[in-house]
């Protein structure tokens, strides 16, 4: 338990965004909120932040504080396994692509056409198109971020495959396979638990986008990209309290996730 | 029969602006409970042998011709996966430098686990366990089980080479390929290696090729020497004969720029 106080201590940056993280986390699955987060209170519309309703309330009487918290638990939920669904094939298709042959080459070829798509665009067509439902939302934020995983998992593994140890294992009578599993695959997995953190900053953001234009999460569910819109319309007569706190909370999730990741990053030896 | 059989050996880089023929026309034995060391300068296409007889080469390099007899079965047509067999199980590699050759991230324990399961061995923790102690302390490592427990980067030089040359044991080989075993090392421990290398070759009858530029190393290690001199091999023969009575120019000029003490004064 020393040794991760310790890490811990050498990298506030992480403990902090891990905390930020566990936080947020804890409070949208269990704490207890003021208000149902689901139900309108007709007689409370549009309240500014009080005691009451600490961040106010909406058109439709719902309180911002409730939702703001409660959201969490389907933006991150989607966020990460999205970002999981990324790296479980992007992960074994990078690793197969650094094998030297016109396989990996036109696989690559591909990757430079659909990452030449603008990538929000490429995941609203893609919901649009499967069907408005969370789990093409996550297909949407997997495929989009999948890309990434090959491409540093490929940059890593041709780097690992020229080294000695390589070199060593097959003098030793490993095969292509097991070179990939046993050395190569360990090797790129620091940089691949960067990169997962960053990928899942990123998803936050894509999915408050998508809900931002009315796909993926559909309100009553909480979340904040639905939230920051359905505020928009009354930004302009002084309602900024209900779009701000909801563009908060996704400022603070990304920010601690580029924590977690930068702290990551100085601990497996790179820096960005 | 020789346990390698090395005949007209050709390899070559080929390069954008010209091919340069790395290996031309090398032809050397090396029979069972021989030791052969392969002596030359830098480029002078030792280490380019060794890595063409085990199919190491790497592009742009290729080996163009020639056969490698190992026990009878040319090592250069074989199919990779009768080749990976051989590999480890037949023919051990010592490499030059041992910390790249120890994966930085994986315990040792893990790493002699991957060599034993290469070959299906790896049943059982216990048993590789076992015996990666027991090969460690053959080698002379004497804290075997802290150093399986450890990393690559918390052992000396010396002692990198030893868990090293323990991985190319493992699997008792009866030939082993050394390429520069000690060159990485520091003066004082490269006796050490060498004569624990002789060592282990001599208890069990396994034939060692050692590739060097240390003529001192082939003089003390080895019964035959193979000089090679711009790829192809211009002198071979025993120690003895060619170091008291060598007939190729390049072998006597190679023998003159010995350093010998006391030649200042």
């Amino acid at each position: 338990m020393s040794a991760v106080t310790t890490f811990l201590r050498n990298r506030p940056g992480l403990g902090l965004g891990l905390l930020i993280l566990v936080v947020i986390l804890g409070a949208s699955t269990f704490a207890p909120l003021p208000y149902d987060p689901v139900a309108t209170d007709v007689s409370s519309t549009l309240k500014s932040p009080s005691w009451e309703h600490v961040f106010g309330t909406d058109r439709s009487g719902f309180d911002v504080f409730s939702r703001t918290i409660r959201a969490a638990r389907v933006d991150l939920s989607l966020a990460v396994v999205g970002t999981l669904l990324s790296m479980v094939i992007g992960v074994p298709l990078g690793l197969l692509a650094s094998t030297k042959n016109r396989w990996s080459d036109r696989l690559m070829r591909g990757l430079d056409t659909f990452q030449a798509f603008p990538l929000l665009v490429l995941a609203i067509a893609i919901v649009s198109l499967t069907g408005n439902n969370l789990k093409n939302v996550v297909v949407a934020i997997g495929l989009i971020n999948t890309p990434r995983f090959m491409r540093l998992v490929r940059a890593d593994a041709l780097a690992v495959r020229e080294s000695r140890y390589v070199e060593a294992a097959i003098s030793l009578g490993a095969s292509p396979a097991r070179v990939l599993r046993r050395h190569v695959l360990p090797n790129v997995s620091g940089i691949v638990l960067v990169q997962a953190t960053l990928t899942a900053a990123n998803a936050i953001v894509v999915i408050a986008a998508l809900s931002f234009v009315g796909i993926g999460v559909t309100p009553p569910t909480p979340s904040w990209g639905s939230m920051i819109r359905s505020g928009t319309q009354n930004i302009a007569s002084g309602s900024w309290w209900i779009s701000i706190f909801p563009g908060l909370a996704v400022v603070l999730a990304v920010w601690a996730l580029n924590k977690i990741a930068d702290g990551v990053q100085a601990g497996i030896g790179r820096s960005r | 029969m020789s346990l390698l059989e090395v005949r007209d050996l050709r390899a070559q880089f080929d390069l954008h602006t010209e091919t340069v023929e790395a290996v031309r026309s090398v032809s050397f034995d090396v029979a069972a409970g021989d030791s052969v060391g392969i002596v030359g300068e830098t480029g002078s296409g030792k280490s380019v042998t060794v890595r063409s007889i085990l199919g190491l080469l790497r592009a742009p390099g290729r080996v163009t011709g020639g056969t490698a007899r190992f026990n009878g079965d040319d090592l250069i047509g074989m199919k990779p996966k009768a080749l990976r067999r051989l590999r480890g199980t037949e023919i051990g590699l010592i490499p030059q430098n041992p910390f790249g050759s120890l994966n930085p991230i994986l315990t040792i324990e893990k790493q002699f686990r991957n060599v034993l399961g290469a070959h299906g061995q790896a049943a059982s923790r216990e048993t590789v366990h076992g015996r990666a102690v027991a090969v460690l302390e053959s080698v002379g490592i004497s804290q075997a089980e802290r150093v399986l427990a450890g990393h690559a980067h918390q052992l000396s030089g010396g002692m990198a080479q030893r868990v090293a040359i323990a991985m190319a044991f493992i699997l008792e080989p009866r030939l082993i390929v050394a390429d520069e075993p000690t060159t990485a090392l520091d003066v004082t421990v490269q006796k050490q290696i060498l004569d624990l290398l002789a060592d282990l070759i001599a208890a069990d009858q396994r034939s060692l090729l050692i590739v060097t530029h240390d003529l001192g190393v082939v003089a003390n290690y080895c019964e035959k020497v193979v000089v090679m001199y711009k790829g192809e091999v211009v002198e071979t023969g025993l120690v003895r004969d060619v170091f008291v009575n060598p007939s190729a120019d390049y072998t006597r000029s190679l023998l003159d720029s010995v350093p010998k003490p006391g030649e200042r004064w």
